[in-house]
């Protein structure tokens, strides 16, 4: 099988997101790291850059666990916070999940 | 510098045994703070970070200052153009004159013996593990601690970034408010691994001498008014 780019791999991330297929720790995980390690900017439009940025920014301080994230309030970002993130990112660049 | 270096101390240097070295350089080498130069320049090799680099130019183009001013001529001067002398080489020079200094940590507290200084060369050269999870360490230059969330992504090979540069980037790199609008600091600089170039951000809690977070990449990286532009 052909090797996903990190441009597609980053839509098919949020696609098992969306899906419930992967757990919102290791997405965020693979999300800051195939966008800020792996991907080209050029590979992507003026829009998709702005939003995966967004993104990518969240998800590398994205906590899973709940202690901390009382314990240091806005240090953090929760699941809820990268959900809604996701869902305006689907709008926002309008693909078909 | 916290402490600027007191002429009297090369005055004091001058005491050294290394004074007896014979000159190979054209740099002179019975100036002991040609010494504090070469081992600035020993520092600058092994740092992790720009800032680190740039922290320990600063230091030795400081000393050269100083040396200008107390009368030393650039010629006998160690510049930066000069070959260092490795620590290991000064170590061998410094047991073949002075059999009694044998130890590293003798002979760096010989040349390094006075507050501020000394603590800076210390926070350079931790080696070894320094991870803690929780409440432990109190001091930088002793350890840093990790909140759980942190501590999680020291575990992961795609996020880790060793203690030591974590350390380099809060202790040389630049210091930002949170974008977050938290109480900690983010600091910000540029490292290097496996030859690759990455913009590195660590957000630190001073008074607990926590990290909260820390990630490297090849993006640009903005806060307010801050830039460090894309590395590839």
């Amino acid at each position: 099988m052909k090797e996903r780019t990190p441009r597609e791999r980053l839509y098919w991330l949020i696609n098992l997101y969306l899906k419930k297929q992967i757990e919102p720790d290791r997405f965020c995980n693979e999300f800051h790291i195939t966008f800020d390690h792996d991907a080209d900017p050029s590979e992507f439009s003026v829009l998709e850059n702005k939003e995966f940025s967004e993104l990518a920014e969240m998800a590398a301080r994205f906590s899973p666990l709940e202690e901390d994230l009382k314990l240091y309030p806005n240090v953090y970002y929760s699941e809820r916070d990268i959900e809604d993130k996701i869902i305006h990112i689907v709008q926002a660049l309008n693909f078909k999940v | 510098m916290d402490n600027p270096l007191s002429l009297n101390r090369y005055t004091y240097v001058h005491n050294n045994p290394l004074r007896f070295v014979d000159p190979s350089g054209h740099w002179n080498q019975a100036i002991g703070a040609n010494w504090v130069i070469n081992e600035a320049k020993n520092k600058w090799t092994l740092a992790q970070t720009e800032g680190e680099k740039r922290y320990w130019q600063n230091y030795a183009n400081d000393i050269r200052a100083k040396m200008i001013k107390a009368g030393y001529s650039q010629s006998d001067i160690m510049q930066s153009t000069d070959a260092m002398i490795p620590d290991s080489e000064v170590m061998k020079m410094a047991r073949e004159s002075a059999p009694g200094l044998t130890l590293i940590a003798d002979f760096n507290k010989a040349l390094w013996d006075y507050p501020g200084e000394a603590a800076a060369v210390k926070g350079a050269f931790f080696v070894g593990s320094l991870f803690n999870k929780g409440k432990g360490f109190s001091k930088l230059e002793e350890g840093l601690n990790f909140t759980g969330t942190a501590a999680k992504h020291m575990n992961e090979a795609g996020r880790f970034i060793p203690v030591q540069i974590q350390q380099s980037v809060i202790k040389y790199g630049k210091g930002f408010p949170d974008p977050r609008g938290t109480n900690a600091t983010m600091y910000y600089d540029v490292m290097y691994k496996n030859g690759k170039k990455y913009n590195v951000e660590v957000l630190y809690d001073a008074e607990t001498n926590t990290v909260f977070h820390f990630k490297y990449t090849d993006r640009e990286i903005r806060n307010g008014n801050f830039v460090l532009p894309a590395t590839k």
